[in-house]
């Protein structure tokens, strides 16, 4: 039962509040996560509402390009300004309502089978700008972020410029807006036929989302390796487990698939993705 | 705590909790076209509203959130009792069926009226992508959204929303909008959950945690001692009648299996207590109270565990006959625990091998066809459990008027329910009166008593209101769904194609009660065995009673399991032949003039006998067909993974239950020379009322507006058997056209007197004249001179339909294909339905029927199952995991094609619409996956991983 409503207006405000109530409450963004019946994993008693501390901005300078984590999905699937691999990744949340509410930074912080853009954050390298307790600013890769179960607030999402690189995303689900069976991205920096700086990641084996590091670096300085080749290496090191969405066998078939597709699409894919 | 928000361009001060939904908090600021089909997930939409512009689901917003934001509802759309030009639209485009997604349809498009470049179709599709609507099939908005634009710019725009049919008639055969269109698209109070008074009572159900168990003890002693508790509803004071809550005219075939509360559970989610409390809070809380100890028993969830030898019982009680009692009847061994069986005439079960029914037949001599055979080809194809997922869960209120039982309810049957109400309650049927509200779907989930004679029990025998609704989860462990059948099909031929011999062996899965449990299984036999001309065919039908969760009616009722079986069988024998599939379609089917000597052993509610058709649309159907969709063509694609593959399937339904159905109407004229129809028949957003309303309009020569219409109401319409079995248009709408037609002699016999000419000299002419060779005069005059001291009286005419001929639509479906042959993912790139109903009557909505029910049967084709665990527990109750279709699933080139015949015995022409477009699907897309990758896959759902299993990658 949710008590108080906490509208904080600026960042260290929101997040001095969280740190107060440790254990009492949670951080509101869209709300597509903490209002739904379906999703909701905490009963908090207090929530603090992000709605006016989070930019809902996107820039690009030098750097790359500056998602505010304010942004909706729908925002980010459609503005030109994004790398359609991502404006993609936010759409395959197909549920236009949903896009709507949820933002990049809820999508983010949920790191659940959902999240369907994370596979393609991690193969941008993302970086994330976050505010820490203490109330200090910080940057960590995403993975970094995910693997130790962040918890700090997400304030933006970097994407560094790469020029040439090379990225697909794709996901398999039973229907247009049935949560996906499986989501993949993958990206890679073409060098004379050579792979440079794959990126592989994948939605759907495991409770959160999972990079492949193994097969990275089996591909790293090769020429791209023939399709079966990579599923089946990637297929030896994918172990989700049966659900009603398929049995593991299925999902470790698609997996391989799935990402030996995502990285020959990248390739075939000729424009330069955030060049 | 206060927020500040804006409102349909109003500033608005709201007191909300920090924890309310913004769905409560915009209720209470008196917001109206908020509905609710998804209990809070988000999954369905039918409670959004623009927020800044953006369509959002307040299901799952906190109130608070709103604070400083810009809400539009429903209520900003239109403007007092003018429809917007988008509402408009949608009337005239055939979108707004059952109503209860159309306020969230409504603003999900809007926007897309006003930008200034006219919308792509994908745009459209994505601008309702989070809105869930079973009716309608999605494909209409697109061209609502182009007639609103146009409409902006010319109100007077008519757009192309349908075909016209009958250039010689006003209104039947053209599209004129629903006559509860525009009440349906403000929102206007509908449904029955708009009738619940402040004052209502609130009942929940304790449901069980096993498949199979006796309750051994239940102690309600402390929920019934909490403050704000009524009373609870057990097996120990509910009603001692047995009963089925199949709602089929009296003596139904569905045995009389169950009582309120049974001292058994069938299965999980089954009843074991109702508590009426003063709010939902208290009855949710007083269930917590209840103890309950079960005696667990081995539940049985398959046919192949239900028929084994040894098999658990799912029904021990005692068993009796109301007629044709058998003489080796023995309850013996029967346990009264179990509660006893009543039959109201054989329907051959045996509850010792857990058959809830069966039957068998034949003509000629399968052995010597199977002999003269030069091909004999045998499969197994089975259907799988799915649910109809109306967006309005059952609903119903009860209540005491001046000491009479007024129940308002979503149901498919006001006076079955009636009748069942009288039975139960031990009432006379005049003390009870039944509301059909309008139906937020229904779709045969509704044709059954799920909940009604529960609160029905409670306002008797309390005297208090109570409203009584499902939960989505509810919905699907104790609803209705599609009885899982497995089919034995075996099929014999000569060389050339021409069948010699047909099989069909039946075995259902009625779970834990035997509503509808002979006559859906029967009618996958019915309806399927007769698309093929045979001389030599036969069946057997099996049902077992098991502790799935209930089948029962479900849009199609069997014939989307017959149709699956039968079209593969044939598909698949054109392949053993090296035939085409049309071409062996073609040389077998049914067409004008057929005998179906098959239907002299299934007849349903009497003796079976050969039918004649005398309307069919399939010769036409599978001529346009193979041209459209350029049959002889193989298609490739640029993507070397993806095959493409074409296919098709014949089907067939009836219209309604000759020799069982009748409707009623009467036809009233007002002082003003206007009409009132009250028809029997039950409008569940299909547009019977429309139907009904023109066949009087065309009659007596005046404007639909002149005829206003009440129906399906016990108290103030007369009698109708209800919604099932496409019956609606045929039968009730037949009514209102033969009351009109007796009105229209009437009113000509008294012009007649009052022109002083001869009536063969009187023409009736259009708006409301009668017109003689010398002088003429009006309905209004008419009307005065019959309602005066001196006249006749206020002129009427009530008039019923019955009718011998079975009238049977044919539909003709083709679909394309593309298969990934590397993830097994299945997309339908085109789907053409040509649907023979006759005369089309409102073409708009047999159109939106048609996608509708195609659409549907696309999800349980391609991904809806239900789930069960092991011990028969439901694992995806739920819009979100169950999986419904939505826009994005629907094919990129979908279409409804009418095929006008003139059936001799329908009214202006027509037969049935809605079933037959559910049988298509599942055959025409599997046989197109055949087409394309060279696999049979003979199961319901076609999943990426069934098709990966069948082409040998997993």
């Amino acid at each position: 039962m949710i008590r108080e409503f906490h509208t904080p207006r600026t960042v260290d405000a929101a997040v001095a509040l969280r740190t107060e109530l440790a254990g009492k409450a949670c951080y509101l963004a869209g709300g597509t996560e903490l209002g739904s019946t379906a999703f909701r994993t905490e009963s908090p008693q207090e929530v603090i509402s992000l709605a006016q501390v989070l930019s809902t901005a996107i820039s690009a300078d030098d750097g790359g390009l500056l998602l505010g984590a304010g942004c909706t999905l729908q925002t980010i699937s459609v503005s030109e300004n994004v790398p359609k691999v991502l404006r993609d990744a936010a759409k395959l949340v197909a549920n236009r309502n949903i896009r709507n509410m949820a933002t990049l930074g809820g999508n983010i912080a949920s790191n659940k089978t959902f999240a369907s853009m994370l596979p393609a954050l991690v193969v941008f390298d993302a970086q994330l700008e976050l505010a820490d307790a203490g109330g200090g600013r910080s940057t960590v890769g995403i993975m970094t972020y995910l693997g130790r179960g962040g918890r700090e607030l997400i304030l933006a999402v970097r994407i560094p410029k790469k020029p040439g690189r090379r990225a697909s995303t794709a996901k398999l689900s039973k229907s247009a807006n049935d949560i996906a069976t499986l989501v993949v991205a993958a990206s890679y920096v073409p060098d004379n036929d050579r792979v440079r700086e794959p990126r592989l990641a994948v939605e759907g084996v495991a409770d959160h989302v999972v990079q492949l590091d193994s097969i990275e670096a089996w591909l790293e300085g090769s020429p791209l390796p023939s399709r079966d080749a990579i599923t089946d290496r990637v297929s030896d090191v994918v172990t989700p487990k049966t659900s009603i969405k398929g049995s593991a066998e299925f999902k470790t078939y698609l997996a391989g698939t799935m990402i030996a597709d995502a990285l020959h699409r990248a390739a075939a894919d000729t424009r330069k993705v955030n060049a | 705590m206060k927020i500040r928000l804006t409102i349909n361009g109003k500033a608005r001060e709201l007191e909300v909790a920090p924890g309310e939904s913004a769905t409560a908090a915009l209720k209470k600021a008196g917001c109206g076209g908020l509905r609710n089909g998804c209990d809070g997930q988000g999954s369905c939409g039918a409670c959004a509203v623009q927020l800044d512009g953006e369509l959002v689901n307040t299901c799952i917003l906190l109130a608070p959130q709103l604070a400083g934001r810009s809400v539009k509802t429903i209520d900003g759309i239109s403007h007092f009792r003018d429809v917007s030009p988008l509402q408009s639209a949608f009337i005239d485009a055939g979108v707004v069926q059952c109503g209860y997604c159309t306020p969230s349809m409504l603003l999900a498009v809007e926007p897309l009226v006003a930008q200034p470049e006219a919308p792509t179709r994908e745009q459209v599709m994505d601008a309702m992508s989070g809105v869930f609507c079973r009716c309608t099939g999605y494909e209409q908005f697109v061209g609502a959204v182009e007639l609103a634009r146009e409409r902006t710019k010319n109100p007077a725009a008519k757009g192309n929303v349908a075909k016209v049919y009958r250039d010689d008639l006003k209104f039947v055969g053209r599209a004129t909008g629903k006559v509860d269109g525009a009440h349906l698209a403000r929102a206007g109070k509908a449904y029955v959950e708009d009738r619940v008074d402040a004052d209502a009572c609130h009942i929940k159900l304790l449901r069980s945690p096993y498949a199979h168990a006796y309750i051994k003890s239940i102690d309600t002693s402390a929920a019934e001692a909490m403050p704000g508790v009524v009373m609870v509803v057990t097996h120990k004071n509910c009603p001692d009648i047995n009963y089925s809550q199949a709602g089929q005219g009296y003596p139904e075939p569905s045995p009389y299996d169950r009582k309120m509360f049974g001292e058994k559970v069938r299965h999980i989610g089954d009843r074991v207590a109702a508590v009426m409390a003063e709010s939902q809070e208290l009855a949710a809380a007083a269930l917590e109270k209840i103890v309950v100890e079960y005696e667990v028993l081995e539940p049985v969830l398959t046919i192949a565990e239900a028929s084994a030898a040894g098999a658990p019982r799912v029904h021990k009680g005692p068993v009796d006959f109301i007629s044709g009692t058998p003489d080796d009847l023995d309850n013996s061994d029967a346990d009264p625990r179990d509660g006893r069986i009543t039959y109201l005439f054989p329907i051959h079960a045996d509850i010792r091998r857990n058959i809830a029914a069966s039957v068998s037949g034949g003509i000629g001599d399968l052995d010597k066809g199977f002999a003269e055979a030069d091909v004999i080809l045998e499969r197994t194809y089975k259907s799988s459990q799915v649910q109809c997922t109306p967006l309005e869960p059952h609903a119903v209120y009860t209540k005491l008027v001046e000491g009479r039982l007024v129940v308002h309810a979503a149901t498919q049957v006001p006076w079955h329910l009636r009748r069942m109400f009288a039975r139960l309650l031990d009432l006379p049927e005049n003390r009870i009166r039944v509301i059909k509200e309008h139906c937020g779907g229904a779709f045969g989930a509704k044709q059954d008593m799920v909940l009604e004679e529960i609160a029905a029990f409670c306002t008797w025998t309390t005297g208090r209101p109570v409203s009584h609704r499902f939960t989505r989860e509810e919905e699907f462990v104790s609803s209705r769904t599609r009885h899982p059948i497995e089919f034995q099909v075996k099929l014999g031929a000569k060389k050339d194609g021409k069948l010699t011999a047909v099989y069909m062996g039946v075995k259902a899965n009625t779970g834990p009660y035997g509503q509808h449990c002979l006559t859906v299984p029967m009618n996958a036999v019915s309806k399927s065995l007769p698309l093929f001309l045979c001389d030599n065919a036969g069946f057997d039908v099996v049902t077992y009673y098991s502790n799935i969760p209930p089948a029962g009616a479900y849009q199609g009722y069997g014939a989307p399991q017959g149709a699956f079986a039968m079209q593969m069988a044939m598909a698949e024998l054109a392949e053993e032949l090296g035939l085409g599939q049309l071409d062996i379609v073609e040389m077998n089917r049914v067409g004008e003039g057929s005998w179906l000597e098959i239907l002299r052993c299934l007849g349903e509610g009497r003796p079976g006998k050969p039918e004649q058709v005398f309307s069919c649309g399939l010769k036409t159907g599978l001529a346009l067909g193979r041209e459209m969709i350029e049959w002889d063509k193989k298609e490739t694609h640029q993507d070397p993974d993806i095959a493409i593959g074409k296919g098709l399937a014949i089907v067939q339904q009836g219209s309604g239950l000759p020799g069982l159905d009748a409707s009623n109407a009467t036809v009233t004229m007002f002082g003003d020379g206007t009409f009132m129809l009250l028809s029997g028949g039950t409008d569940l957003g299909t547009g019977l009322d429309t139907v009904s309303t023109k066949f009087v309009a065309e009659t007596l020569c005046v404007p639909m507006e002149a005829v206003s219409i009440i129906a399906a109401d016990t108290d103030a319409t007369p009698f109708d058997v209800g919604a099932y079995a496409s019956s609606g248009t045929y039968y009730s709408g037949g009514a209102a056209l033969n009351a009109a037609k007796g009105l229209k002699n009437i009113i000509l016999d008294i012009a007649s007197e009052m022109l002083g000419e001869p009536v063969e000299h009187l023409d009736m002419l259009y708006p409301g004249i009668i017109k003689g060779k010398n002088k003429q005069v009006t309905y209004a005059e008419i009307a005065h001179e019959t309602q005066s001291g001196v006249g006749c009286g206020q002129l009427t005419f009530t008039s019923n339909f019955t009718g011998e001929a079975p009238s049977f639509p044919y539909g003709t479906h083709f679909c394309q294909v593309a298969v990934n042959t590397r993830t097994g993912n299945v997309k339908l790139q085109k789907y053409y339905a040509f649907q023979d109903s006759g005369t089309p009557i409102n073409p708009e909505l047999a159109n939106g029927q048609t996608f509708g029910g195609v659409l549907k049967t696309i999800g349980h084709s391609l991904f809806e199952e239900m789930v069960l665990d092991d011990e028969g527990r439901c694992l995806n109750p739920n819009l979100l995991e169950y999986i419904v279709p939505m826009s994005g699933d629907v094919p990129d080139d979908f279409r409804s094609i009418l095929v006008h015949t003139d059936e001799p015995f329908g009214p202006f022409g027509a037969k049935s619409i809605s079933e037959i477009a559910c049988g298509g699907a599942a055959p025409a897309i599997a046989t197109a996956i055949h087409d394309a990758v060279g696999v049979w896959i003979r199961s319901w759902p076609f999943t990426p991983e069934k098709l990966l299993r069948a082409m040998g990658k997993l």
